[in-house]
């Protein structure tokens, strides 16, 4: 039995829950392929599930509601990551999404969370499970990425992401160690903006510090 | 190739202000001027010297940051690697920067040529707190890495006998395999046609807007449409920005490379000479700062050297022609030796008495400030300023080098690419920057008159400098300009021998260059005077001397030694204000009417070179005539201000 076929299971059953259904003759006919018993038995041996006697009814234990939440989460988040991002609609969406959401690594998920700004809900509308990135977020809306020329003078900053028009704009500020992940600090920003990276001292125009984005650090 | 004439090539690369002219001087003992800011040599320098008994040819070159290129300058260095194909590479790298400078290693890895890594300012790292184990680095590079501190020669004899023990480097960095397959592909299509086959071909997976100008010279026509086609295949294959990865995966090497190698103090001690640099670009502090170098360069040009010039008249020209003109008999020698056009009064005393204090204390000053690191920190404090005039990015460097030599400040303009700030920095370099030797002649000149004719004339300068800028930049069409993207080299604390050096090597340039045409131009006013052209000429030119610009006829001697020389005119010009020849409206406009009057014949050179050689005609014939425009209405303007 594989994972995927585990990870499909908890999201059928995470969905009938929040309609209010538990008829294993619900899931049967949710899960593609059809209910294999042996899978049902082997969650309920793992305590995911919980099976009333007669076999008829099924419910998530409180280990299986957390599993099915997570396997939701990435489900949704992979949707609007396929939609917003790669523009993908309808069918073609959902299968991509369905394998995108048992190949992505676990501590991926958050980051791509992040990514899209905390999305509360999937393109069809169903809300998404928050994470921990969601949480801490709500708490410090100050760790997300932002422009260079949102700084104070004498902050410290780590790069995110460095947008450029041109490539040619790329290997320059590359050759200036101006990357993803280089510590930096703001020393000026009029007349011009200065910056130190890596142990030189950088003057850019604002047009140019408006394309990096960086996390600002404590 | 080198080893065609027997002789190997040897040329200096690194990443700009990290010391190659300095290494490359205490290599082959050739001066080659150096000074704390990027791109100080804008043209590749050569010397033969013998190292370790052998005859090499030793290139210094222009700084390069890694071999995909952006601007023309560093183009020139990349050809001259493609042409020459020298034998082996120093690479020279500021040890308190080795992680930006590890791109340009990554990259001569690629190229396959046999390197040496040079670490200079080992001296300023240690200061710093940097620690590299160069042993460890050597080792993963797998070429041989030196430690130096070239402006002391230390670890030079090192530098020499590793240049034995030059390998191509075994510690290239592999990429993914789709891009290490499709580069070898392409790679193989190159093969014996074009150096480099690895390297060129990752340029042009790169799409580096120059490489195939250099692959279209060595690969016959025929070939090329299979060559796009592999390069398309390639990128389709590998279906993302390939350059972003590329420059990624480097980017991670380059962390690995120093994360191994480089340790650092935690604790960072703030310099004065940092708190300095921060200062001086300040908008409020940079400004007094500003006004204090100004001051500083007044004094040494203007009082200095007027205490120098004192006791060189006293003690070495005055003696001499006292001397001459009783030992001489007939008058027509004495006239030409020491009379008032004489070869040696106005030529060789001229020149050294009275030009050479000036200019020798000029630029001690300007070698002082240049090594602090000031000049690009001027750059960032004048942008605002100068962004009015249509200059955004590098050409604020060039206008501010202009103020040293326009030469070469004219040849930096080479790197900007629009047309429309190139044009307009080489118009404001031409016809409103007075040049170092010009400007401390003016100093010397001025100075003598008072501090309010220096400041009038600056004033005025400074004014058409701007009312040319914005009209031109109002004018003009705009063009996307490039981003102002600067790097500020170290704040330091001069060398003294250094700046020594430095002033004694232009001092030793401008009597090489200019005392031949300082005496030719005095001995052709003697013959002009005595065959009696002279008085004709001046009769001649009297509406436009004396009744258009308010000058004495004399200042038409003064012309023709600007035509040969404006620091002879200045020269002439200067005796005439200490004799007393000259009010200081005179003065004023007479030091203007030199200053624009002729540019210099380095500096025509470069404007033909940048912009051709109908432009710089023309520029030359605007500014002669603009000085003599200029020259008569200021005189004009002075004299109604003064009647009013």
């Amino acid at each position: 039995m594989s994972r995927v076929e585990y990870e499909e299971y908890l999201e059928q059953l995470w969905q009938m829950q929040t309609e209010g259904k538990d008829a294993v003759s619900e899931l049967a006919r949710r899960v593609p392929g059809g209910l294999s018993a042996a899978t049902v038995e082997n969650m309920a041996r793992n305590g995911l599930v919980n099976l009333t006697d007669d076999g008829a009814r099924i419910a998530l234990t409180a280990s299986g509601e957390e599993c099915a939440r997570k396997v939701a989460r990435c489900h949704r988040l992979a949707e609007r990551l396929l939609h917003d991002v790669l523009d993908k609609n309808g069918e073609q969406l959902e299968a991509e999404a369905c394998e995108f959401e048992h190949v992505v690594a676990p501590e991926l998920v958050d980051g791509i969370c992040t990514l899209l700004g905390h999305p509360r809900e999937c393109p069809h509308g169903n809300p998404i499970p928050e994470g921990e990135c969601c949480r801490k977020s709500v708490r410090f809306v100050e760790s997300a990425p932002r422009p260079l020329t949102a700084l104070k003078v004498s902050d410290r900053a780590r790069v995110a992401f460095v947008r450029c028009e041109r490539d040619e704009q790329m290997h320059r500020l590359d050759g200036l160690r101006i990357r993803p992940g280089v510590a930096l600090k703001l020393h000026q920003t009029y007349p011009t903006y200065v910056i130190e990276c890596e142990g030189t001292h950088i003057a850019l125009e604002k047009k140019v510090a408006d394309n990096i984005h960086v996390w600002p650090e404590q | 190739m080198g080893s065609a004439t027997g002789k190997q090539t040897i040329a200096i690369v690194g990443l700009p202000n990290t010391g190659k002219s300095e290494i490359f001087g205490r290599l082959t003992g050739v001066y080659s001027l150096a000074a704390n800011y990027p791109r100080t040599t804008v043209e590749e320098k050569r010397a033969t010297c013998r190292i370790d008994g052998r005859l090499v040819d030793v290139i210094d070159t222009p700084g390069l940051h890694c071999l995909y290129i952006h601007s023309e300058e560093e183009l020139a260095v990349r050809n001259l690697l493609y042409a020459e194909r020298p034998d082996v590479l120093i690479q020279c790298i500021d040890a308190n920067h080795l992680k930006q400078s590890l791109a340009l290693t990554a990259d001569l890895l690629e190229l396959g040529i046999p390197f040496v890594v040079c670490l200079n300012a080992m001296d300023e790292a240690a200061r710093n707190g940097t620690w590299i184990d160069s042993e460890t680095l050597e080792r993963q590079l797998g070429v041989p890495v030196v430690e130096t501190i070239a402006t002391d020669g230390c670890g030079i004899p090192d530098l020499k006998q590793a240049l034995a023990n030059a390998r191509k480097g075994t510690g290239r960095k592999r990429y993914d395999d789709i891009t290490e397959r499709s580069v070898a592909d392409i790679a193989r299509a190159l093969e014996g046609n074009v150096e480099y086959p690895w390297k060129t071909s990752a340029l042009l997976l790169l799409d580096d807007p120059f490489i195939w100008a250099t692959v279209k010279e060595r690969i016959a026509a025929e070939n090329l449409p299979l060559l796009e086609e592999k390069i398309k295949a390639a990128r389709q294959d590998f279906g993302g920005n390939m350059a972003r990865s590329i420059l990624d995966q480097r980017g991670r090497w380059v962390d690995e490379m120093t994360g191994s190698v480089v340790r650092k103090r935690r604790l960072q001690l703030g310099s004065s000479a940092e708190r300095f640099a921060h200062l001086s670009r300040h908008p409020v502090y940079g400004i007094p700062i500003f006004a204090a170098f100004l001051a500083v360069t007044f004094f040494m040009v203007v009082h200095v050297a007027g205490f120098l010039q004192a006791k060189l008249h006293a003690y070495v020209a005055a003696p001499v022609t006292d001397y001459l003109s009783n030992l001489l008999p007939t008058s027509l020698w004495k006239d030409f030796l020491v009379g008032h056009y004489g070869i040696l009064t106005l030529g060789l005393f001229n020149a050294l008495c009275t030009v050479l204090p000036i200019l020798g204390t000029f630029f001690l000053a300007m070698s002082f400030f240049e090594d602090t690191g000031y000049i690009p920190n001027l750059c960032v404090l004048s942008r605002r300023v100068f962004a009015q005039l249509g200059l955004s990015g590098k050409s604020i460097m060039s206008l501010i080098l202009a103020f040293g030599c326009r030469a070469m400040a004219t040849l930096t303009t080479r790197g900007l690419t629009t047309f429309k700030e190139k044009f307009i920095a080489n118009c404001l370099i031409a016809f409103t920057i007075p040049c170092g030797a010009q400007l401390a002649l003016q100093i010397g000149i001025l100075g003598r008159v008072g501090v309010f004719a220096f400041l009038f004339t600056f004033g005025t300068m400074i004014l058409s400098l701007f009312i040319v800028g914005m009209a031109l930049n109002k004018v003009m069409r705009d063009e996307e300009a490039e981003d102002y993207i600067q790097e500020l080299p170290p704040a330091r604390v001069p060398n003294p021998r250094a700046v020594l050096r430095k002033t004694v090597h232009r001092m030793l340039w401008f009597l090489k260059e200019a005392l031949p045409l300082f005496l030719l131009a005095a001995a052709v006013l003697f013959v002009l005077e005595t065959s009696g052209v002279l008085s004709s000429m001046k009769a001649l030119l009297k509406p436009i001397a004396v009744d258009w610009m308010g000058l004495p006829p004399d200042i038409v001697d003064v012309l023709i030694l600007c035509l040969a020389r404006h620091e002879a005119a200045a020269g002439l010009l200067l005796s005439l204000v200490d004799s007393g020849g000259l009010t200081v409206a005179q003065t004023i406009v007479s030091v203007v009417l030199i200053t624009m009057f002729v540019p210099c014949f380095a500096h025509i050179a470069a404007i033909a070179r940048q912009m051709g050689l109908k432009t710089a005609c023309l520029m030359i014939s605007c500014t002669m005539t603009s000085a003599l425009v200029v020259a008569g209405v200021l005189h004009h303007l002075l004299a109604a201000a003064v009647g009013g």
